[in-house]
């Protein structure tokens, strides 16, 4: 059955308007829970605020269980789901400096959106220096096109990185997230409060 | 607490609501969410538009612009002004709707600006290089339980808890 | 922990629990293992009996199509009506791949018996291609059954003298039996849409 629009079931024509709606829905939730504000996003940074782990965190279990679960019921056909592929050492140096991103201004791309949708004049910032970020690489890319070419792993799934099985990596994703939760809401009864 | 609850939707259902749009998303597109990708078909729409030799001789943007349809049509394109939509309702329906600038006490406006656009490069550029962005590889990618969707993950916030340290002041 | 939270975390602990003990599925196109392609050989789901098939044919089954697994020359001499011609020693070129490896039709093999039929069907099992079966018997048991049915003895029941009926309708409906005359073979070739799997391309 799904995924729908590349299984021909609808027609390709209502792609853009089913990007909108899930992208309304996309920006509202990010809204609703508070990653409209840089504070409550570097929270989890310091420990005052664990807004993001939980959010992110419950959201890739509910996707990663209502997949797995589809699959197995014949709904959607996991081998037709984008993964995206695993250039090890670009995804890593990529991932620190939007890591050093993160933290110096505040927001992620997604969140940025969100936030100068709402009036948040440091978001638009954040954005302006998204696309002369992305037009730099772009400029640059010449210089770094053969690293990022470079340990290209494929379409590698995590649990076979790890030499274990599909169901063993969710149930231990599971538990880890919960002890996780527990973990912060802990911690965040110990900090300090910090006012925003 | 119980001020804050009230400001903001709990975070597990938040989460868990995020999660069935991301579960959406696979289930119709077959691709998860996004939001770096957007940025960049402006960008090669508009260097494209500006100077078509020079992106068409240019190893990146020539690779988006050979596909037939124009980058700036691209599906992230709408989905991002779809976040932009949803975020102005969320925050229209909270009374959330104000110019300003957050940022800790102990700076002024003008270092939140300067380092909200240096954060903003460095993520342009680290989400071209790691292939996607915080919800493009890391959330996507976890979902569907990618190597690279992890490793992003970790890269992303284990740099974020090293410089914390460092930058302290830019938060509390 | 607040109350509240408890019948959340039982759900995703059962949930997840769950998927420990559910086999792991995998619809990637791998090739089948030697073990899984025997199990499916000896099964008879990838046949279609001729009497099927001739059904399908003359109630315009969208859904149906005949490929001819023999060669070309075998194929100009005779072939049924709407069928293409796919000669198994192309079997694996990229130009047949989109009508083989699809989820829209339903691929039904034949030869003159069913060996080189069985044989193209079994290396697109091997690729993991679903879809496509066998005409059982192939076309020598088209000739014997719809063309040219034979009438049974009268003192067999009466659910055999019925087939034998529907037989002969058939078999006038493509131009054998009383008719008389030779089979009318040269039916244009169908147009084949071919809906093809398309793997999604990533965004971000």
């Amino acid at each position: 059955m799904g995924p729908l629009i590349a299984q021909g079931v609808i027609s390709s024509e209502w792609n853009y308007v089913i990007a909108f709606m899930i992208g309304i829905s996309f920006g509202f939730v990010l809204e609703r829970a508070g990653f409209s504000s840089s504070r409550v996003l570097a929270g989890v940074f310091y420990g005052y605020d664990f807004t993001v782990l939980r959010v992110f965190f419950t959201a890739a279990i509910t996707a990663m269980l209502g997949l797995l679960y589809f699959n197995y019921l014949g709904w959607i056909d996991l081998s037709l789901i984008y993964v995206n592929p695993t250039f090890l050492w670009p995804a890593i140096v990529g991932g620190v400096i939007m890591g050093a991103g993160f933290i110096l201004g505040g927001f992620c791309p997604g969140t940025s959106v969100c936030a100068a949708a709402i009036g948040k004049i440091d978001a638009m910032i954040f954005l302006v220096g998204i696309f002369l970020g992305i037009f730099i690489f772009a400029e640059g890319y010449p210089l770094f096109k053969e690293f990022y070419m470079s340990s290209n792993l494929g379409d590698i799934k995590v649990f076979d990185s790890l030499g274990i099985s599909e169901g063993l990596f969710a149930f231990a994703l599971i538990v880890i997230a919960l002890i996780a939760f527990i973990v912060t809401a802990w911690i965040q009864n110990r900090t300090k409060k910090v006012e925003y | 607490m119980k001020e804050k609850s009230k400001k903001y939707m709990n975070s597990y259902l938040a989460g868990f609501l995020l999660g069935l749009t991301l579960l959406a998303a696979f289930f119709f597109t077959g691709r998860g969410l996004g939001a770096s990708g957007a940025p960049k078909s402006v960008i090669v729409a508009a260097v494209d538009l500006v100077a078509h030799e020079h992106a068409k001789s240019s190893p990146f943007y020539s690779k988006y612009i050979e596909k037939e349809e124009p980058p700036i049509k691209a599906w992230l394109v709408l989905e991002v002004l779809g976040v932009l939509m949803g975020g102005l309702i969320s925050g229209a329906l909270a009374g959330r709707l104000n110019l300003k600038i957050e940022h800790s006490p102990k700076i002024s406006s003008k270092t939140r600006l300067v380092f909200a656009l240096l954060g903003g490069i460095l993520f342009g550029a680290g989400a071209q290089l790691g292939r996607g962005c915080t919800s493009g590889a890391a959330l996507s990618g976890m979902a569907v339980l990618s190597t690279a969707g992890f490793v992003t993950m970790l890269a992303i916030f284990g740099t974020g808890y090293v410089l914390a340290f460092f930058v302290k002041k830019l938060w509390i | 922990m607040n109350k509240k939270y408890i019948f959340p975390v039982i759900i995703l602990l059962l949930l997840g629990a769950i998927l420990l003990l559910i086999p792991h599925k995998d619809n990637s196109q791998k090739e089948l293992s030697a073990e899984q392609l025997l199990l499916e050989m000896n099964g008879i789901s990838r046949f279609f009996s001729t009497e099927k098939v001739a059904d399908m044919m003359i109630n315009k089954d969208p859904s149906l199509l005949l490929i001819d697994v023999r060669p070309q020359e075998k194929y100009k001499e005779f072939h049924l009506p709407g069928a293409i011609n796919i000669p198994i020693d192309s079997f694996l070129t990229e130009t047949w791949k989109p009508y083989l490896n699809q989820i829209a039709m339903n691929n039904i093999f034949y030869s003159n018996g069913t060996s080189l039929a069985d044989a193209a069907w079994m290396i697109c099992r091997r690729q993991n291609f679903n879809n496509n079966y066998v005409l059982e018997g192939g076309l020598n048991a088209w000739v014997e059954t719809v063309l040219k049915p034979e009438k049974p003895v009268t003192d067999n029941p009466s659910e055999e003298f019925n087939k034998y009926q529907q037989q002969k309708g058939a078999s006038i409906f493509f131009g054998g039996g009383d008719a008389g005359a030779e089979s009318n073979i040269t039916a244009p070739v169908p147009k084949v849409q071919v809906k093809k799997k398309k793997k999604v391309q990533g965004g971000c």
